[in-house]
């Protein structure tokens, strides 16, 4: 009977777009070229990309290559796979994949020791120029095994453009996303341009031609090509559109268009600016310079030299070392420190004081000078005999200074104190007891401590050997033997030797790392067996106060100076006079005795973690531990350690400063920006994240209860998964109370085969009474609902797939 | 919405770009910052050029089409710049007078440079009447997707879509003889011969042997003789253009054009009365032989059907009580008895009726 049976009016005119009532629109035609023609251009694009990416980036570093042999198979593997495109079926496109899969095996099985070797060699080049732009003390060199670079570059460059080909052409066919694109291609060229390497222009052209045509298509559509496409498709919610799927002549005349516009500006830009003139305009290179650290410390160390392996705020670190790979102070406020300034030093107040050196860490010195109690040991400890020397001295030097501090938010296992304090009896009580906490945050101490403004000239003027060092700890003179030739080493380096003075030592050591290791706070960490000191001194050679401290103790112990490795805070003068007078306080309550500079009022200075610091104690004959300031003067300005300040500060016209590229009408700061700019990234990231995890719950739950023993509650399930699908399609879905009406409503909107009658009372008999032994009413009910479900998806917008999707 | 799209992610690559050449002190990026900022030039001195230098026509077959057959409309656009579009949109009206249906989409091109686009549209019709299809505007999108302009062009073509019928040789000639029979003859004029009453306009299915060609060379409209028609032998025939929700009028218009094949080709002479919605009166005209059956009917779908408050059997019976018998084309109300009625689809029927003496 079917076979006669007539088409309905439906059916006539189903694949028709019913342009008005009674009129109808069949398939369209246009002379639109052939879809070989059509393949082709798309394969010129992923050419062009694949092309410019590696020959861009081999050219830059001039790296040999034979590239007939690499032009030839880009261009044959991207007519390959776009031509796949070309078949007329699905499965003919699966099968040259998979063809060319094991053909990819085969290759790479052949040729693996030429593509290592040629891999192996670009890395080696890339790491040589690498080493000399980030002034690096050595890279590791991998072998190459066949001496023929020309070809095994090529061979190489083959291989690594296959994997750019296959995803570039998916993405072409597909999704045209200039996105993936610039992503999957330019930050292969980062390496050569921030290294200073110009790719060759020719390649340039070639890329700058790809990405465009890759915009234009994005932005007009039109790229989305099978052979089995109609040439005009009806789109739009109401169908409100015929539009042309894809036309290979304004496909080949806008590659052509947009080659001559490109080749014209390349050339016309190259005559007006030159290149080396390009490059003078810009006087200063800080972003560079900000970053150049970092990434030397990756190539230098990979990965692990982003990983701090304890905090990276500044702060106390206690004496543990080489375990930060940069420093970003958040700049809150530690202590608040209330006191009379007396002269031009800066202030240091102590917090943590090392005195054996190992495993890259100072321990603890408390303890280390064997007094037989613990009032002598911590008078030791804590210079009391200093202080008693300076109480007792009546010379015209002779102050007393109190000093009120607050501590706001410092590490709470130390106590903060000027030099040369006299600790009441509750302090010493506190240490004494091992409490943990020593002083807790919110909480404030005042000293009493005795200045010493004026040092004699005398002191630290004798050699070493003749320094009286009964009265010091032989921990303070000792250098591990790990450390013990590298230190040898770096004082012959110096210039040391043993006929000069303590101060001679300290200002020689001084001076050599002021010139030859410069101040950073993106020394990289330590990598792992490495010797913190060691390292620092021989490869790493930048580092912070830690680095130099710790160096300048093991070198001035080498040399028969006792010293000890100190950290607490620190802050200069200049910080002293821009902070604000402590209001209602007396001077004189605060201070007496000699002053450098006279009447000073009483301070109150905000100490932030920046000011965290490491330093150097000597003993100096006659008068006891001094400290000594080993840390060259940093020129890295703290508010730009982040990229994005520095970059921000280069918008608003860092590299102005010689009248050069101005982009100070821009008026960009995004290093205030970027904060707020993470937050809502991470913000919407947040959203999404929530958002996608909330659907998969209910993905699976509704899972889980189409899919449980209760074979009528399963069904039930799957019956109201399909009427919340019908939902999102159809807004008057709900006007539709009765399952008959529902059954009705989807039989004739999607077209499904089915006995209403029949499907009404199986459904309403699972729904009102619990009949559902019968395997095979499950199966059809279950398969009828599938295929209601699967029509549904296929008849539904873009839109509505998407809402699906959250059902 | 998508333009938007366009020109954000078009900045973003800019501002992209001013970042890696600041960053990088990039040459590269110079020059491609150079490019990206001459580029939107490009793309709009394209439009613009395009736009001023686009044209267009559509053509439809000059022969009547029958229902259900399909046809092709063409429509050729012209880009006679330099520059090509990936988007041009043909903004299309499509209807069919008879019915007053009307639709209009997009069609959306591609716009090659210095190259006419052709463009075969396969159109088929479920119902009889006048296809129109109109241009008024053509839209033009830029190669980066950000702006659109648009041109106003005035193209149109027309095709007529008549009806598909059999031919009913015996049923019609015996209802045509029974209807002779008792028409009433005029006395006043004379057999087969019609005298002109007065001159008008030429309104599209107007016979052509009725052109009063000596006037219309005078002038620049064609001019036509009106004529008063009686023929001696005739059958009157009534064809009611009432629709309903079913369409009948389709079922009308084949059951008429079945009758009135036969009724030519039997050399039976007959006069077609139907109601103008154009001219707003009962309009009566004579057919002889094939070519006027044919205007006749392209006469019928260049006018437009009405609904059913409109009673051509009272207008007729009003205006022409001494005619006597008449053939009555249209819905079947049920009065129809078999030995003078002829039933067609969608619920009509031919029917003899009278229209009553004076």
């Amino acid at each position: 009977m079917g076979l006669f049976r007539r088409k309905k009016k439906e059916d006539v005119h189903k694949d028709d777009f019913m342009m008005a009532s009674g009129m109808y629109l069949g398939k369209a035609d246009i002379k639109n070229g052939h879809i070989v023609l059509n393949c082709f251009l798309r394969a010129l694009i992923v050419f062009f990309l694949v092309l410019g990416t590696i020959g861009g980036f081999l050219s830059a570093f001039d790296i040999p290559c034979n590239y007939l042999i690499v032009i030839s198979v880009f261009l044959i593997l991207s007519m390959y796979f776009s031509f796949l495109y070309a078949t007329t079926r699905f499965i003919y496109r699966d099968l040259g994949y998979i063809l060319f899969f094991g053909l990819f095996i085969v290759m790479i099985f052949v040729f693996r020791i030429y593509a290592n070797s040629g891999f192996y060699y670009v890395v080696n080049k890339v790491l040589d120029r690498a080493k000399t732009f980030f002034d690096l003390p050595g890279v590791r060199e991998y072998e190459v095994q066949i001496g023929n670079n020309v070809l095994t570059v090529s061979i190489a460059a083959c291989f690594i453009g296959m994997v750019m080909i296959i995803v570039l052409n998916i993405w072409m066919y597909s999704i045209m996303s200039v996105f993936w694109t610039l992503l999957f291609t330019f930050p292969v060229m980062f390496i050569p341009l921030y290294m200073k390497m110009s790719p060759d222009p020719i390649y340039m052209v070639f890329l700058t031609i790809g990405y465009f045509c890759v915009f234009v298509f994005r932005a007009n559509g039109h790229y989305v090509l099978f052979a089995w496409d109609s040439k005009f498709k009806v789109k739009g919610i109401r169908k409100k559109r015929v539009t042309y799927t894809q036309d290979a002549g304004v496909f080949w005349q806008l590659i052509l268009s947009l080659s001559a516009l490109f080749l014209v500006t390349v050339f016309v830009t190259s005559a007006v600016v030159i290149p080396t003139e390009f490059e003078r305009r810009f006087k200063s290179d800080r972003l560079r310079s900000k970053t150049s650290d970092t990434i030397g410390n990756f190539l230098l160390l990979g990965f692990s030299s982003f990983f701090d392996k304890y905090p990276n705020t500044a702060g106390m670190s206690g004496g543990k070392l080489g375990g930060v790979s940069n420093v970003r102070p958040d700049y809150l406020t530690d202590l608040n420190v209330v006191f009379v300034p007396y002269g031009n030093d800066a202030i240091y107040l102590r917090g943590f004081v090392g005195g054996e050196y190992g495993d890259n860490e100072w321990t603890d010195a408390f303890g280390y000078e064997n007094e037989p109690d613990f009032e002598s040991e911590f008078n030791k400890y804590s210079l009391g005999q200093e202080k008693d020397l300076l109480k007792n001295d009546n010379g015209k030097y002779h102050a007393k200074a109190y000093m009120e501090i607050r501590n706001v938010g410092a590490a709470t296992e130390y106590l903060y104190y000027p030099y040369y304090t006299e600790f009441d009896a509750e302090t010493k009580k506190n240490i004494e007891g091992e409490e943990e906490t020593l002083f807790r945050n919110g909480s404030t101490k005042k000293y009493e401590y005795y200045p010493k403004v004026v040092w004699e000239e005398e002191l630290g003027a004798l050699t070493p050997d003749k320094i009286d060092k009964s009265n010091v700890s032989g921990v303070y003179l000792e250098v591990p033997d790990k450390n013990k030739e590298v230190i040898d080493e770096m004082c012959k380096k110096i210039g040391l030797d043993a006929s000069m003075t303590e101060y001679e030592i300290v200002d020689k050591v001084r001076t050599f790392f002021a010139e030859n290791y410069p101040y950073t706070l993106k020394p990289g960490v330590t990598p792992e067996g490495s010797d913190f000191v060691n390292y620092f001194l021989t490869k790493n050679k930048k580092g912070y106060c830690a680095h130099f401290a710790s160096s300048s103790v093991l070198i001035f112990r080498e040399m028969g100076i006792p010293a000890r490795y100190v950290e607490g805070y620190a802050f200069s003068m200049e910080e002293v006079f821009t902070s604000d007078e402590a209001e209602g306080l007396e001077a004189s309550d605060y201070y007496s005795g000699y002053s450098a500079l006279g009447d000073a009022p009483v301070m109150n200075v905000e100490v932030s973690d920046a000011n965290a610091h490491a330093w150097v104690e000597i003993y100096v004959d006659g008068f006891g531990w001094k400290t000594v300031e080993m840390t060259p003067g940093s020129n890295e300005e703290t508010e730009e350690d982040d990229f994005w300040s520095a970059f921000g500060a280069f918008m608003q016209g860092g590299a102005d400063d010689d009248g050069g590229f101005n982009m100070n009408g821009l008026n960009l700061s995004l290093s205030s920006l970027s904060g707020i700019v993470f937050v809502i990234i991470g913000l919407i990231l947040l959203v999404v994240l929530i958002y996608i995890v909330r659907i998969i719950i209910r993905k699976i739950r509704r899972y889980m209860l189409m899919h449980q023993t209760n074979k009528r509650d399963a069904l039930i399930a799957r019956y109201s998964y399909v009427c919340d699908l019908l939902r999102v399609c159809n807004d008057d879905f709900d006007k539709y109370r009765s399952h008959r009406d529902q059954l009705t409503f989807m039989k004739e909107t999607y077209d499904v085969d089915m006995d209403i009658d029949e499907v009404t009372e199986l459904i309403e008999r699972m729904s009102f009474h619990d009949d559902m032994s019968d395997e095979e009413t499950f199966n059809r009910i279950s398969q009828l609902m599938h295929v209601i479900k699967k029509n549904i998806k296929k008849k539904s917008s873009l839109k509505n797939r998407v809402k699906m999707i959250q059902k | 919405m998508k333009k938007i799209r366009n020109l954000i992610r078009y900045i973003i690559v800019i501002i992209l770009d001013i970042f890696m050449m600041v960053v990088f002190h990039s040459y590269l990026n110079f020059i491609l910052l150079v490019g990206l900022l001459l580029f939107p030039l490009y793309s709009i001195i394209g439009v613009y050029q395009a736009r001023a230098h686009a044209g267009i026509s559509i053509s439809a077959p000059l022969e009547p089409m029958v229902r259900g057959e399909e046809f092709l409309v063409n429509i050729h656009v012209l880009n006679d710049s330099f520059f090509p579009l990936v988007n041009v949109n043909v903004n299309l009206n499509v209807s069919n007078s008879f019915y007053r249906f009307t639709g209009e989409h997009v069609l959306n091109i591609p716009f090659r440079a210095k190259h006419k686009t052709k463009v075969a549209y396969p159109i088929t019709m479920d119902n009889c009447g006048r296809f129109y299809c109109e241009v008024k505007t053509l839209s033009f999108v830029d190669i980066l997707g950000i702006i659109e302009l648009e041109k106003k062009v005035d193209a149109c073509t027309q095709c007529l879509v008549i009806p598909t019928s059999d031919e009913m040789n015996a049923e019609a000639g015996q209802i045509y003889f029974k209807g002779v029979s008792e028409a009433v003859e005029s006395k006043d004029k004379g057999f087969d011969y019609s005298d002109i009453s007065g001159i008008r306009e030429y309104i599209p299915g107007d016979k052509l042997q009725n052109i009063h060609w000596k006037l219309s060379a005078k002038g620049d409209d064609l001019m036509v003789k009106e004529r008063v028609n009686v023929s001696a032998m005739q059958l009157n025939v009534l064809i009611s253009l009432a629709n309903n929700e079913d369409m009948c009028v389709e079922g009308v218009l084949e059951l008429a054009d079945g009758i009135m094949k036969a009724f030519v080709k039997q050399n039976m002479p007959f006069t077609v009365y139907y109601y103008s919605v154009n001219r707003g009166e009962l309009v009566g005209e004579h057919v002889i032989n094939d070519i006027e059956r044919r205007q006749l009917i392209e006469m019928l779908l260049y006018d437009v059907c009405h609904d059913e408050s409109i009673d051509v059997e009272d207008m007729f019976i009003a205006k022409h009580q001494g005619l006597g018998s008449y053939l009555y084309i249209g819905q079947n109300d049920g009065s129809a008895d078999d030995g003078n009625s002829i039933v067609g689809t969608r619920n009509t029927v031919a029917v003899l009726k009278h229209s009553g003496h004076a």
